[in-house]
């Protein structure tokens, strides 16, 4: 999520508003009761606070859109919960887990509870938003704010698809399956990660007993049709078998709709376990190439992300998909010269540091994708 | 330690070849087959991992969820059993303008009588399809020669239509066809409902005229081409399918076969071995084979084929598509002829001109011999009557493959069915004896073959199968 920080004069409670652009003012609206907002006003810091009038001074104002939901805390830290020209809004449901997966982006666990400002960031939310993922920590694990927010998103947000980022453990439960699926939400759709076709790889690299737990959390889903997404984050520990992995999904998983195979995110957890993680992505082409034979071979609808052209085989290029997220730039020097750049994977801004040693400018003759 | 999940095994050249229920196979050397029955294979090794992700052996913590997975796998490929019966077959006539030399089902020439289907038959034929609870209804027409009797068609085709409206259910029809006497009119109704074209064409003209002569004698393949010509030109190019019977002159000539079928634009291929069941004496001197020759015949077309594919042409082999479908998908195929149990009822019924019901089309022509025992009923009775008596039950019983007497130890039963007409008409048994079956004999050098050619793992090779399966390009399954 996008942070800025900014002076706060005259507020002493945690914020949050939703920013409007009124001419050359920007103002953030905080809702009250009964569809009343209060306003704040969000200046530049070379103007000068003359009053004692709630205010929020920022270096940069440019960085608001009207519509964008930010948080406003005491601390002068700004979060942009929800931005609207993103297509990758999250709604945070919870920072606990019920794995721990070791290459976690995320650093903290605690018990903070997100609900009701998600109930209010729901409602605040433009309903003309296409997406937005509901992650966490593992939002399935507190089952009554999980679905009722989701029943939320359902009355508020009509027209907004609903991606749900879970482990899929707890949707082993099939009576849960069934009161996700009795909210009737018409437009929801699962992402759950297998980090491989062998139980005591995947639970090592989750921290978890959980294979045959989202295996069954899969078949529960499929059993309504939902459709589901099946991640790969690929790395160290699982890279090898990544053909097994595909044949596995294929004869035990075939209903997926969409397999994607992910590049590491040097991040939290990955950062303290790098060692076991890190492999260079140039070692592991061929294995990838492999992988995606059998996946077009039987038909299987599978994309390569945050893996950069210059790196991957030339056959796996149509497979990758374009970074858009705003976390994902690229941002190396190199990259300046290469004629791909607008096609590319990219990179993770918070991974910048830690990438293949075959980054190469692509320059020759443009291929067209 | 592990122990093992249910599995079965034989020796395919030097290795073993083992297979499960739902289909996964492994290749192992004999070494390392004899550390897995000794359980001598080191845990967390690459083969110890495999035969885990693939469900030949499991860590005993792990058994319970296992076995619910390896249920689910089951379940799908046994699938086309919830569908219950998909296949209908209904024979409008037994009149037919040719008088083809393999000709099981005893055409009659166009001045006999009472061997044509009214619609008051039809009716309720079509009313007792649509008790099948299946939502997918697929009404074959075939003969004699159907077109003989298109106004019937007609009909057959307008009320299942309407009727389909009221029950919900996907319709798709075919008809079996000769294809000599269709006409622009007949073409232009085709073209407007959710009808298919099967033909035969059993290669070039000299084999074809042989094989197929007319009653009045005109060159049945030039008329043949003709009528291609125009269906294609009303019809477009994929709506007409051909089906090849394979007879003596047609074992070396294989390559001129198949050039036949890419001359004429097919993109499919069926290579059918000559149903000895109810060929007239005086011409199985001049068509038939044996086993073993028909199998080298497979073979070698089969990998003529293949190569024709990797040159660019895309013509499916369907018999080895429905196979590698068995062995390489997690998928139930849609086969009622290779299917454990098998089709008899269950997957497919035949409804003959005069509202008697069989569980297979060799069912009536065994009837025409008296004897009934493929008799299911007729139209005049109830559908649970007919589709849920001992009869069906019977068939089912003692076509399982997985149950019967060698099939059930044989690692091949996965990817192959059961034949209870063939083993009753060799064998005057419905569960006959392996050790005497052609079809068991067959299918097994097919089976064979194609694990052989799997095994090899040559990509090109494997693109083309795949292609076959999922009905794409070469370059589409190509990164």
């Amino acid at each position: 999520m996008k942070t800025t920080s900014g002076k706060i004069s005259n507020i002493q409670n945690s914020i949050l508003g939703k920013i409007k652009l009124i001419g050359e003012k920007i103002i953030l609206l905080i809702p009250q009761k009964n569809n009343v907002y209060s306003k704040i006003q969000i200046i530049s810091n070379n103007n000068k606070i003359t009053n004692s009038k709630k205010i929020i001074q920022v270096v940069d104002t440019s960085i608001f859109k009207s519509g964008d939901i930010i948080q406003v805390e005491p601390s002068g830290k700004i979060t942009f919960l929800y931005e609207c020209n993103s297509d990758s809004n999250l709604i945070f449901i919870t920072n606990l887990c019920n794995c721990s997966c070791i290459m976690c982006p995320q650093y903290e666990q605690n018990k903070e509870n997100f609900y009701e400002r998600n109930e209010k960031l729901i409602s605040m939310i433009d309903s003309k938003t296409e997406f937005l993922a509901f992650t966490g920590g593992e939002p399935t694990l507190i089952r009554d704010e999980f679905l009722a927010l989701l029943n939320l998103c359902k009355s508020k947000l009509k027209k907004t698809k609903i991606e749900i980022l879970t482990n899929g453990i707890l949707l082993s439960d099939i009576e849960y399956v069934k009161e996700i699926m009795l909210i009737n939400h018409p437009e929801l759709s699962f992402h759950i990660p297998l980090y491989s076709d062998i139980s005591s790889i995947h639970n090592e690299i989750v921290g978890s007993e959980g294979f045959y737990k989202t295996i069954k959390g899969f078949y529960n889903l499929a059993k309504f049709q939902q459709i589901i997404e099946l991640r790969i984050v690929i790395h160290k520990q699982n890279f090898e078998r990544l053909p097994q992995l595909a044949e596995f999904i294929y004869r035990n998983l075939p209903f997926v709709s969409h397999i994607a195979l992910m590049g590491m995110e040097y991040q939290g957890n990955a950062m303290n376990n790098f060692d076991s993680l890190w492999i260079d992505p140039y070692d592991y082409n061929q294995i990838l190439k492999e992988t995606a034979l059998i996946l077009n071979q039987r038909f299987m609808n599978f994309s390569i992300f945050n893996h950069q052209l210059c790196v991957l085989d030339k056959s796996l290029w149509k497979f990758s998909r374009k970074s858009i997220s705003s976390w994902k730039n690229i941002n190396i020097k190199e990259c300046n010269r290469c004629n791909q750049k607008d096609n590319c994977g990219g990179f993770f801004s918070t991974s910048k540091s830690h990438y293949s040693s075959h980054i190469n400018p692509i320059t020759e003759l443009k291929v067209s994708k | 330690m592990y122990s093992f999940l249910p599995f079965r095994f034989c020796k395919i050249n030097s290795k073993y070849f083992l297979s499960n229920d739902t289909g996964e196979y492994v290749f192992l050397e004999q070494n390392e087959f004899q550390s897995l029955i000794n359980k001598k294979i080191k845990e967390n090794s690459e083969i110890y991992n495999n035969l885990i992700s693939q469900f030949f052996i499991v860590k005993p913590s792990n058994l319970e969820s296992t076995i619910e997975i390896l249920a689910t796998k089951f379940r799908t490929k046994k699938n086309f059993i919830l569908n219950f019966t998909i296949l209908h077959m209904i024979v409008p006539t037994l009149k037919c303008n040719s008088k083809c030399l393999y000709c099981q089902v005893s055409s009659k020439d166009s001045s006999t009588k009472n061997c044509t289907m009214n619609f008051q038959t039809a009716k309720k034929i079509i009313h007792l399809i649509f008790q099948s609870r299946s939502d997918n209804i697929k009404i074959e027409f075939q003969g004699g020669e159907p077109l003989l009797q298109f106004d019937l068609i007609k009909k057959i085709i307008k009320y299942s239509e309407k009727l389909s409206k009221f029950y919900h259910k996907n319709l798709e029809f075919v008809i079996c066809t000769n294809l000599t006497l269709i006409d622009e009119e007949q073409l232009k109704f085709i073209s407007k409902h959710p009808i298919w074209i099967s033909t035969s064409l059993d290669g070039p003209k000299e084999i074809h005229d042989r094989n197929r002569p007319l009653r009045n004698s005109i060159s049945s393949f030039d008329l043949f081409d003709d009528k291609l010509k125009l269906t294609r030109s009303i019809l477009g190019i994929d709506r007409i399918s051909a089906l090849l019977t394979v007879t003596k002159i047609g074992l070396s000539n294989y390559r001129e076969i198949i050039n036949e079928y890419i001359n004429h634009q097919f993109h499919s291929i069926f290579l059918r071995a000559l149903n000895p069941f109810g060929l007239a004496i005086k011409n199985r001197s001049e068509l038939e084979y044996s086993t073993n020759e028909f199998i080298e015949y497979y073979k070698n077309s089969l990998l003529y084929i293949i190569q024709i594919n990797i040159d660019g042409y895309f013509l499916v082999e369907e018999y080895s598509a429905i196979i590698l479908k068995k062995i390489l998908t997690p998928f139930s195929t849609a086969f009622v002829d290779l299917q454990s149990p098998a089709g008899l009822g269950l997957s497919c019924a035949l409804y003959n001109y005069d509202g008697k019901i069989y569980a297979s089309d060799e069912g009536r022509m065994l009837a025409e011999t008296g004897d009934d025992t493929f008799y299911l009923g007729s139209i005049n009775q109830d559908y649970e009557e007919i589709f849920s008596g001992e009869k069906i039950k019977n068939f089912i019983k003692n076509s399982i493959a997985e149950t019967l007497p060698e099939c059930s130890s044989c690692p091949f039963v996965p990817y192959c069915g059961a034949d209870p007409v063939r083993n009753y008409v060799e064998q005057n048994d419905i569960i006959g004896n392996r050790m005497l079956s052609n079809f068991c004999h067959k299918n097994r050098q097919i089976i064979i073959f194609l694990l052989e050619i799997i095994e090899k793992n040559d990509s090109k090779i494997m693109n083309v199968f795949w292609s076959w399966i999922t009905r794409r390009s070469l370059k589409q399954v190509e990164l």
